[in-house]
């Protein structure tokens, strides 16, 4: 089923085209809101809801961006409001986290559970940047903050997950 | 304003307590990214969410809009009379299964009828994977029935109103995808 059908099927509330497009989507919105919220529960327990939301704000959405990237923001903005009272912009000498250990190789399962160490509010900026590929701006909107403060904070959520990661390779060395 | 730029960046790196962690290291990482020509969200693992999820949250999907008038409207009706005797004798089944654990091989024929009006509808996945779950727990059912009457145990009455109540459940998911 092409998208527009796609969209057009579960407007309309075909069950067949709703589920199809859960399965399709499931997995890239459950991956970012794992790493949003930083848990499997929350993250599932966002999937749902956002999926729920999905569902019913589809009557809304225009074709102006990809379908996939019109979810994404819905889920970003789910998975932001589960965790929103646990996000703290902190300062740099307050942002201490326990290292993660690993060998010499760095993977992507390293640098992901290095990247859960960090405190929420770096590491909502640093994902929604560097691995979502936001622009401040957006960030800045989607997270009600300032621009400057979306910067600020990837900046010290670089330095921040240097650090986690060259505690270890001091550890390793 | 506060003024973010790369010479702030490396002095707010200086300022950190700890470390002489290796100061390129998110360079060695962007750079381990660019060789192999990933990006950080390529190179990150991805996580697997649970098909499961997809049945609390097909409880909560929005309804379809109803019919509005229009020269179809025979078809239509057609349609809803052919669902009305469905809905109705899957009604009345549930009675008979309570009653006298009369079988669900009404509801099957009636399905069968209900394909004949919407092809499409019973070719869909779902459909084909509720009437198989229809018909394996109606066996089943029916097995339990025959024990029962051979050796009357609340534990096997129990399991038949739970398998009971799971045929009821997707009877009326079959239903949703004819409506």
């Amino acid at each position: 089923m092409q998208e527009q059908q796609l969209v057009e099927q579960c407007r309309k509330g075909n069950i067949v085209a709703q589920k199809q497009l859960f399965m399709q989507y499931k997995d890239a919105m459950f991956t970012t809101l794992f790493r949003i919220t930083g848990n499997k529960q929350d993250a599932e327990d966002a999937l749902q809801e956002g999926f729920i939301k999905v569902y019913h704000a589809l009557e809304s959405f225009r074709s102006e961006s990809s379908l996939g990237a019109w979810m994404k923001t819905i889920f970003i903005r789910t998975g932001l409001e589960r965790i929103r009272r646990q996000i703290h912009f902190l300062d740099i000498e307050a942002a201490d986290s326990e290292p993660v250990w690993f060998d010499d190789t760095l993977t992507g399962e390293m640098l992901e559970k290095a990247i859960l160490k960090l405190d929420e509010g770096y590491r909502t900026v640093l994902l929604l940047i560097e691995v979502e590929g936001y622009k401040h701006r957006e960030v800045a909107e989607l997270m009600g903050i300032s621009e400057g403060t979306s910067k600020s904070q990837l900046a010290r959520a670089k330095t921040k997950l240097k650090t986690i990661l060259g505690k270890n390779i001091e550890h390793n060395a | 304003m506060r003024k973010t730029n790369k010479t702030n960046f490396e002095t707010a790196a200086l300022k950190l307590p700890v470390h002489k962690a290796s100061p390129a290291l998110w360079t060695a990482i962007e750079s381990q990214l660019s060789d192999a020509n990933v990006t950080l969200n390529q190179k990150l693992p991805t996580h697997v969410a649970d098909d499961a999820l997809w049945h609390k949250i097909s409880t909560q999907l929005p309804q379809k809009a109803p019919r509005r008038f229009n020269p179809g409207i025979w078809q239509a009706a057609a349609s809803v009379a052919l669902l009305a005797a469905l809905g109705t004798a899957l009604y009345f089944g549930k009675a008979s299964k309570t009653e006298n654990g009369g079988s669900s091989q009404n509801e099957i024929v009636l399905l069968q009828q209900n394909c004949a009006q919407f092809p499409e509808i019973c070719a869909s996945p779902d459909y084909v994977h509720l009437k198989n779950l229809l018909e394996n727990l109606t066996t089943e059912r029916n097995n339990l029935q025959k024990m029962s009457l051979q050796m009357p145990d609340a534990r096997i009455k129990q399991y038949e109103h739970q398998i009971n109540s799971d045929i009821d459940d997707i009877q009326h998911k079959i239903l949703k995808l004819f409506l």
